[in-house]
């Protein structure tokens, strides 16, 4: 009888929505939730002995969060770990994928599930993923195909597209019995005949952002100011890159009311900083928020701001700093966002 | 971009400022910038809108 763990997020588990989202990771014994169904499928040969979930803030937003959670899975002695359906959940994905891809780096034969436009996807390299539909009612058959792929797994095989695999497949060395001329020409056949997707070299999606709810008043709520203007203390504490950023930071402006020009600076490499250094007010406009504060416009100016370097930044890390910013101020309770853009 | 709400400023390397503007009135503008920047926040939107400032 072979073991196998399954992660989930505080939601499937039973805990609540977003009023729990902040729950640390937990284990129980045998399947919740979804996991009932799923220990259907696997059938009587494979005991889901455990549950480990967590909540969507926590996991995505919490340093650590990820090494609790994979400890909590190595307790029970997995010959192998599911993780998801993560559908099309940003933050669930991004623990998913996240877990998926340290079980893996951990020697543990792992699959997660979740739709082909959940930023989850990228970051589960090396781990496997297999597709689920894109809400909770597609649970049914997303379950069947993460049953499918975790009794192949457990069988020794490797996961396919005809398992459902999606996203990057680590790259292996391949000798092809057509050279490149051939492959070149075939392809460029193929879009002559109408073929659109034909490709050896899949380039990312870009998808479309539902715009949030607006606030009633922003004098009365907690308002942020963002930038991806790279702009940071003098000496760069944080070490931002001014380039292809892997990285953002967090710095106080507790009790800061201007920024003076030397005390910070930016960092970007994508245009000229000259005017930025002259006066950092220029990259995020603290002096004018802080007006804006005491005259009861703004609500409460949050007592830091986010950074990044907006320049040449991969799709796949962007996309995560914009769903940790998005964990993390809606977890500081900030209900809107300035974010200047360079 | 696929920001739902954008201000347009005016360039690249000064997105809350002017420094073609004297420093008071450069201020007044990032002020404006802001303010529009609270209205956007404050309307509903559908699919990415332009909150130009007059």
């Amino acid at each position: 009888m072979s073991r196998v763990v399954h992660y989930m997020n505080q939601f499937f588990a039973g805990l609540g929505g977003e009023d729990t989202a902040g729950t640390p990771p937990e284990s129980r014994p045998g399947p919740v939730g979804p996991g009932r169904k799923l220990q259907e499928l696997l059938g009587d040969e494979h005991e889901l002995v455990a549950t480990v979930f967590c909540g969507d803030d926590y996991a995505a937003g919490e340093p650590g969060a990820v090494d609790e959670i994979v400890r909590l899975v190595q307790e029970a002695e997995p010959d192998l770990v599911v993780a998801g359906p993560a559908f099309t959940s940003g933050r669930y994905g991004l623990a998913c994928g996240r877990v998926a891809a340290a079980v893996a780096k951990a020697g543990i034969p792992v699959v997660a599930s979740m739709h082909a436009d959940n930023p989850g996807l990228e970051e589960a390299v090396p781990a496997p993923v297999v597709a689920s539909g894109e809400a909770a009612r597609r649970m049914g058959p997303s379950l069947e195909t993460l049953a499918g792929a975790a009794r192949a797994l457990l069988g020794g095989e490797e996961l396919t597209a005809e398992n459902g695999r999606i996203g990057a497949v680590p790259r292996l060395s391949r000798v092809s019995d057509r050279n490149a001329a051939t492959r070149a020409v075939e392809l460029a056949l193929a879009r002559l005949g109408g073929d659109q997707e034909a490709t050896e070299v899949p380039l990312p999606r870009f998808d479309h952002v539902a715009p949030a709810a607006p606030v009633a008043d922003p004098g009365h709520v907690t308002v942020a100011i963002l930038t991806e203007g790279a702009l940071v203390p003098d000496d760069n504490p944080g070490r931002l890159e001014s380039a292809r950023a892997t990285r953002w930071l967090r710095y106080p402006l507790e009790g800061v009311d201007a920024l003076a020009p030397g005390e910070w600076r930016s960092v970007h490499g994508g245009f000229s900083t000259t005017w930025a250094n002259e006066d950092p007010h220029r990259i995020l406009p603290l002096d004018v928020a802080r007006e804006l504060e005491r005259e009861g416009r703004i609500g409460t100016l949050f007592p830091a701001y986010l950074v990044t370097a907006g320049n040449g930044t991969s799709v796949g890390n962007a996309r995560r700093f914009g769903i940790e910013w998005a964990a993390d101020l809606h977890h500081s309770e900030v209900r809107a966002a300035v974010l200047t853009s360079t | 971009m696929g920001a739902p709400r954008i201000v347009p400023t005016r360039g690249i390397p000064y997105p809350a400022g002017d420094p073609s503007l004297a420093p008071a009135h450069e201020k007044a503008w990032r002020r404006r910038l802001v303010e529009r920047a609270l209205e956007a926040v404050s309307t509903p939107v559908k699919q990415p809108t332009v909150f130009e400032v007059d």
